[in-house]
């Protein structure tokens, strides 16, 4: 059905594909850019990831301005100022940021805060408040198949004083150019592989069922599911499949362009509550979740559940499955798959298996509710609603 | 429509709506609890427009409070509707919070955090303001509520 109003944008150019790399330079030169500024987390520095972008970079003509290789997993506002005045001492042009979740956000918040001309990032917190600012060219290489981040107006920041993760959304956060190259991901662990499969898996299902959906985020997330439903098996079971992991980085760019554009709602609120509180990685808690919250969401969305069955399915399974029976069998095979990840690398399938303690869930439910995920969840959720989610989850 | 009247009829829905919160802190525990979760001296302005009506509120230890002089700098939270007609669909009742963000019909600035309690607050007190027909199509699910809509706008007119 199309909505009253919507709104749509995807600008980023994507380079996707063998030798994705070595054409930064030229996507550098075409964004009149010289000297970037290089951005990745320490394990990826040491792993040689780093480099593989900086030989391509320098076998185009491009000599990096420099770079910035502590990136935390939660990173914080602290580490976007320290970045952006790095950034503003070697007078680099540009940004590329090489990394997961962490470190694209930290790229996008150093990006608002130099196109702002501003020293506090949380001076620009909110929603769609900032003006696109002085251009600065912004490359992001994403390198776990998962968060879509590449491709979202989102940023999460951690706030060392509240010590609470901040969003910033807006439009001007999104890069000019995503690279997905499959040399990226190829040595991610079957676990982690797993995860942010079905973390991108997560953005395809909420982004079509959410209340900002429209027609086009829909084809996006219905094409991430039909990938994902192809390759991420592969993927995880035969991490050297070079096909399945570009696959897999194409349907997370899909999904993260879907939820960019649709948002996400209940699941993710409570899986970045339980990252707040009880630190379950982002990927582990959206494998849990997800069946547990669509259970909740079923008499709402109970037939466009039934119409995801036939991208995470396939034809033939949609076909001879009854249409009264549709929804159910969607939430059954996504516990199927949780299954067979928990078998064949060990992701959790409850919460028990995280960090996650009981006696944190009081928090949880609170931070989960004040997350901004939850006003678009088709259905009113309350802490009491949250709560026993939780329990059912653990 | 013209402007004008949808302008006079969001300054009348955002007085009410002001005065409703301040009505309600007292007798709905709901709102009281969201309010309580805000540091005293929290500012939340809500713009219909950026030159149109607006109303700025206050948590003191007295509950809600409508502040009317203040520096930019003094509000931890700014709604603001991307035009009046994007303001009167929400305030007239067409849309909820819920659908009017979906919409990009307003921008905010401060933290999406501190912004939830508030939005559930507006939705308890539109389900207290707008008869049960409108409140059914724009809210997720109606509150329980703890006093008689009549009780709310006669407070809210005589300013107790």
């Amino acid at each position: 059905m199309l909505p009253d109003y919507y709104e749509f944008c995807n600008p980023p150019k994507l380079l996707s594909g063998n030798f994705a790399l070595e054409n930064i330079p030229e996507a550098l030169e075409d964004l009149k850019a010289k000297k970037p500024l290089l951005l990745c987390d320490q394990m990826l520095a040491k792993i040689g990831t780093m480099q593989t972008v900086i030989d391509a970079l320098v076998s185009g003509g491009i000599t990096p301005g420099g770079s910035f290789t502590e990136i935390p997993a939660d990173s914080s506002s602290l580490v976007v100022n320290q970045i952006a005045a790095l950034y503003r001492s070697l007078n680099c042009d540009s940004l590329i940021a090489v990394g997961g979740g962490s470190v694209l956000d930290t790229a996008k918040g150093v990006k608002m805060l130099i196109s702002q001309n501003i020293d506090n990032i949380m001076d620009a917190m909110g929603c769609e408040i900032i003006d696109c600012g002085e251009r600065i060219p912004f490359i992001a290489i994403p390198t776990t198949g998962g968060t879509g981040s590449e491709a979202t107006l989102v940023a999460v920041i951690l706030d060392p004083v509240k010590n609470a993760k901040m969003e910033f959304i807006s439009y001007h956060l999104l890069p000019d150019v995503a690279v997905l190259d499959p040399r990226m991901t190829l040595t991610l662990p079957p676990r982690i592989t797993a995860a942010t499969g079905m973390d991108a898996l997560c953005h395809a299902v909420e982004s079509y069922t959410c209340l900002q959906k429209n027609p086009i985020s829909d084809a996006f997330a219905a094409g991430a599911l039909e990938m994902i439903r192809e390759n991420l098996r592969t993927a995880v079971n035969d991490g050297k499949n070079a096909k399945a992991r570009l696959a897999m980085a194409n349907a997370a760019f899909m999904a993260g362009t879907a939820f960019s554009n649709s948002m996400v709602g209940v699941i993710h609120a409570i899986g970045h509550a339980l990252g707040g509180v009880c630190h379950v990685p982002h990927g582990e808690a959206m494998t849990i979740l997800m069946p547990y919250c669509m259970e909740y969401n079923f008499d709402v969305l109970e037939d466009l559940y039934g119409e995801l069955l036939l991208y995470i399915e396939g034809a033939e399974v949609y076909a001879v499955t009854p249409k009264a029976e549709r929804g159910r069998k969607m939430i059954s095979s996504i516990r199927r798959m949780n299954s067979e990840f928990h078998e064949s690398c060990g992701l959790p399938v409850r919460l028990r298996e995280t960090k996650a303690r009981k006696e944190d869930f009081e928090r949880v439910a609170k931070a989960a509710l004040n997350d901004g995920a939850m006003i678009v969840n088709p259905k009113q959720v309350s802490q009491q609603d949250v709560l026993n989610i939780l329990e059912k989850a653990f | 429509m013209s402007n004008s009247i949808k302008q006079g009829v969001s300054r009348i829905v955002l007085f009410f709506l002001y005065r409703a919160f301040h009505v309600l802190y007292r007798y709905d525990k709901s709102i009281r609890c969201e309010v309580d979760g805000w540091k005293q001296g929290f500012v939340i302005c809500m713009k219909a427009a950026r030159q149109g009506p607006a109303i700025c509120l206050i948590h003191t230890e007295k509950g809600i409070e409508r502040l009317r002089k203040y520096e930019s700098s003094d509000v931890n939270m700014s709604i603001e509707f991307r035009g009046i007609d994007a303001a009167f669909l929400v305030l007239s009742g067409q849309i909820g919070v819920a659908q009017a963000y979906s919409q990009h019909r307003f921008t905010l600035r401060g933290s999406i955090f501190d912004c939830m309690p508030f939005v559930r607050c507006v939705e308890i007190i539109e389900a207290y303001l707008f008869p049960t027909v409108i409140t059914k199509k724009i809210l997720k699910k109606l509150p329980i509520k703890e006093i008689s809509p009549v009780s709310v706008y006669r407070h809210a007119i005589l300013g107790f």
